[in-house]
């Protein structure tokens, strides 16, 4: 399997693809992963390859995604040559609008939604916000998005399998809001 | 991470004393050092690569192992010392890990350390994932010792950073170090620099022999074809040989320096063709087209040096598959998606950052004065962006300082400032303000001292008061080390004040000689955020706090202005700029 994780630096991505990493190894699998961020310490694109099998580079070939979970739209979108054919995609709604398109409105988003959802792979798009609202915090649209990934079938990791994870990897006091937030993505409406 | 795995795979070989100055990509191997610690191994950040290298060649000298760690710009801050230890030796094993960094992805050259180390004369090994670099670590530590010589671990971003699955060695190595022994080998002279040069280049054909066998360098496939590859460029030339359905003759160099000849010829055999994929310079690729002329050979070798592989930028399994393919000529389907035009992030300053306040206090001060920013290596480089635009020229660590020295030399009617932060400071800036004093120089210094090394993820200096291991350390004081070198104006200042920030330049800008302002601010990564800020009905709309000041935290949509609450540290610069007192701590209304 090939997975792609994107977003913007803050949106916690870099935890959900080792949160799915980890799920792999546990169950035995090698696993290989990169990330490619750039200078930016907060606000900069972030995308995380993780592969297993046979892999021997970390990094995922244009074309070979099995599955893409995407934070924000636009990053989903450059990711998009990553997704295979019957590849799927996860693919929170909401926008968030680099520093520069307030000095020169350079995002448009209804162009980059109608390209996402005229893509001819299987795309599952959510609201990340309301899902986060619904589970009361800003701060856990990766493990609701995980949560719209494995409850799909499409991760191949099961939603007990994510759970064991959470408990594993996260402090006690986050783990109630975390498996809410999981469950709130595996029930999420798709839009 | 390919980091861990370097560090643990040191620990793993018995090191005992590991130095290093942060530098992306190569930052996490000392870290990790540090938190996998079994307590007897001493580990420090040094104040710069030099310090480094020769801390870790007297512990060297002295039987222990050693591991010293750097970006590939600081392997030329402490040429110096890796040069002369070429011709010295050591005797406890001692690897210089140099993180190379293609693209360059955060980085000022694209410099190939193998070169360096060929340079130098010095062996180099060049891991090409991370479970590879975790076992070669051991190895290099026994070549180290075999040829007492240094020996120079490079790595690339792809492995410093790519995680794999490794298999960890419990049990830890146990080197007795014999201590010190005093010996006429210890100290350079040109006498001795002759002899041991001799040895030297005895030894370099002999090593190329050794690693003809060395269990990662290997020849394998067949055809009349080949691919001669190292680091990552091997797995992804491996790969694309698998997606494409073809074979090939296959090399795999992980030591470039000095070259395995022996298997190379045994590679070379029967060849017609070679395609060399490696990143940054074409060393194996001059290596193969030299055996091919000294054994004449009718091999054609590919690679940079013929127009078919890029000198610059990082590889991508996508280009190495294409020059496979057309290499091989075997046809591929080109597909591509029309993404629609998407928003490019370029770096900026976070939200609250001080730099921003800092720099904006500089404009402000300098207004009507025909002035010259040198910028510097740190964060603050990003000082360049809109719409503060406030760096000039950016060079190297520490080289700001001088080069406004330079500047207003050739440009005697200008005011010449030089920002420079605090890590950058303790690491080469102290000798530039040394020269400014002495030659009499009128430069204004902006010291950025935010309490951390930020770029690279906040590590501690001699400024912190905080050592490596977590320890408390004496902090060295910025102003008592201007006060000594004879600067005579130095001010502190808080920039997130912005009135009395703009004075204090403005008061440095007029002193006749070389003066100071230490802006003191943390870095907001590593201090709680206040109560953030929102905009009140006062705003007209102006939009002031956006174009001049180019915080994230700031948002205009939809033909309004507005404060995000998860960026927003509550930093309070804009709030002093705002032409309508508009924006205001949350007391205000909505």
């Amino acid at each position: 399997m090939n997975y792609i994780i994107t977003g913007v630096g803050g949106q916690g991505t870099v935890l959900a693809s080792k949160l799915i990493a980890d799920t792999l190894i546990e169950r035995g699998e090698k696993v290989r992963s990169a990330e490619t961020i750039g200078m930016a310490q907060r606000g900069g694109s972030v995308v995380s390859h993780i592969r297993t099998e046979s892999a021997l580079s970390p990094v995922v070939p244009k074309g070979s995604a099995n599955v893409l979970i995407g934070f924000e739209p636009s990053e989903a979108a450059r990711c998009m040559p990553y997704l295979k054919k019957n590849g799927v995609a996860i693919i929170s709604i909401n926008p968030v609008k680099p520093v520069t398109s307030s000095l020169e409105d350079n995002y448009d988003l209804n162009e980059i939604l109608t390209f996402l959802k005229n893509a001819p792979q299987k795309m599952l798009m959510v609201d990340g916000i309301k899902l986060c609202t619904e589970a009361g915090s800003s701060k856990v649209m990766n493990v609701c998005l995980l949560g719209v990934a494995a409850g799909s079938g499409y991760l191949g990791i099961t939603l007990d399998e994510m759970r064991a994870t959470l408990k594993r990897r996260l402090p006690p006091k986050l783990l109630d809001l975390n498996c809410r937030a999981l469950q709130i993505g595996a029930d999420a409406p798709l839009i | 991470m390919g980091n861990e795995c370097i560090a643990l795979g040191a620990i793993h070989a018995g090191v005992k004393c590991v130095c290093g100055y942060p530098g992306t990509p190569s930052t996490e191997i000392l870290e990790t050092v540090v938190k996998e610690n079994p307590g007897d191994i001493y580990v420090e950040w040094s104040v710069n690569e030099k310090a480094a290298v020769e801390v870790a060649a007297g512990a060297s000298y002295s039987g222990l192992r050693t591991l010293v760690t750097m970006k590939q710009v600081g392997l030329n801050a402490c040429s110096d010392p890796v040069m002369c230890l070429a011709y010295i030796g050591i005797k406890g094993g001692m690897v210089i890990v140099v993180a190379d960094d293609p693209g360059p992805i955060s980085s000022q050259t694209e410099q190939d350390t193998r070169h360096f180390a060929g340079f130098s004369k010095l062996p180099v090994f060049d891991p090409s994932t991370p479970d590879e670099a975790y076992e070669m670590i051991k190895d290099a530590y026994e070549y180290s010792e075999k040829y007492k010589t240094p020996v120079i671990f490079r790595p690339t971003t792809r492995i410093c950073h790519g995680y794999s699955s490794v298999d960890l060695k419990e049990d830890v190595e146990c080197i007795k170090a014999e201590g010190f022994v005093k010996d006429p080998k210890w100290a350079i002279f040109p006498k001795l620099s002759y002899q041991n040069h001799v040895t030297l280049e005895n030894r370099i054909p002999q090593i190329g022999e050794d690693f003809s066998s060395y269990r990662f360098n290997e020849v394998n496939g067949t055809g009349s074809a080949g691919i001669a590859s190292s680091g990552i460029g091997y797995a992804y030339s491996k790969e694309a040989l698998e997606s494409l359905d073809a074979e090939c003759k296959f090399l795999k160099v992980a030591t470039a320096y000095p070259f395995p000849e022996k298997l190379a010829l045994e590679f070379l055999s029967g060849l017609e063709k070679v395609l060399v994929i490696e990143e940054l310079d074409p060393v194996i690729e001059r290596e193969l087209t030299y055996i091919c002329g000294k054994y004449n050979l009718k091999t054609k070798i590919f690679g940079k040096l013929t127009g078919n592989m890029p000198f610059a930028g990082e590889y991508s399994a996508e280009l190495v598959k294409s020059a496979v393919s057309s290499f091989l000529n075997i046809q591929q389907k080109e597909e591509t998606i029309a993404v629609p035009n998407l928003p490019i992030r370029p770096p900026v300053l976070c939200a609250g950052c001080p730099h921003r306040a800092s720099f904006y206090a500089v404009k402000q001060a300098a207004k009507g004065l025909e002035a010259i920013f040198s910028g510097d290596i740190g964060c603050y480089t990003l000082g360049n962006a809109k719409p503060l635009e406030m760096v000039d020229t950016c060079l190297c660590m520490g080289a700001g300082i001088t080069m406004a020295q330079g500047l207003q030399r050739a440009n005697p009617q200008t005011v010449n400032f030089a920002f420079v932060g605090d890590s950058t400071f303790f690491h080469t800036g102290i000798p530039g303000i040394v020269n400014a004093v002495y030659n009499q120089t009128k430069i204004v210094v902006i010291i950025l001292d935010n309490s951390t090394t930020a770029m690279t993820g906040h590590q501690p200096h001699p400024g912190t008061g905080v050592m490596a291991s977590g320890a408390v350390a004496e902090k060295i004081d910025i102003a008592g080390v201007l006060k000594a070198i004879g600067v005579k104006k130095i001010i502190k200042s808080n920039p997130l004040e912005l009135e009395k920030a703009v004075s204090s330049v403005k008061e440095a800008a007029e002193f006749d000689g070389v003066s100071a302002v230490i802006f003191e601010a943390p870095c907001i990564a590593i201090s709680k955020p206040g109560p953030h800020l929102i905009i009140t009905d006062k705003c007209t709309v102006c939009r002031k706090c956006i174009k001049e000041l180019g915080c994230p935290a700031i948002v205009y949509s939809d033909g309004k202005v507005y404060i995000d609450s998860s960026l927003c540290v509550g930093c309070n610069l804009c709030s002093q700029i705002c032409p309508s007192g508009a924006i205001s701590q949350q007391e205000g209304c909505r």
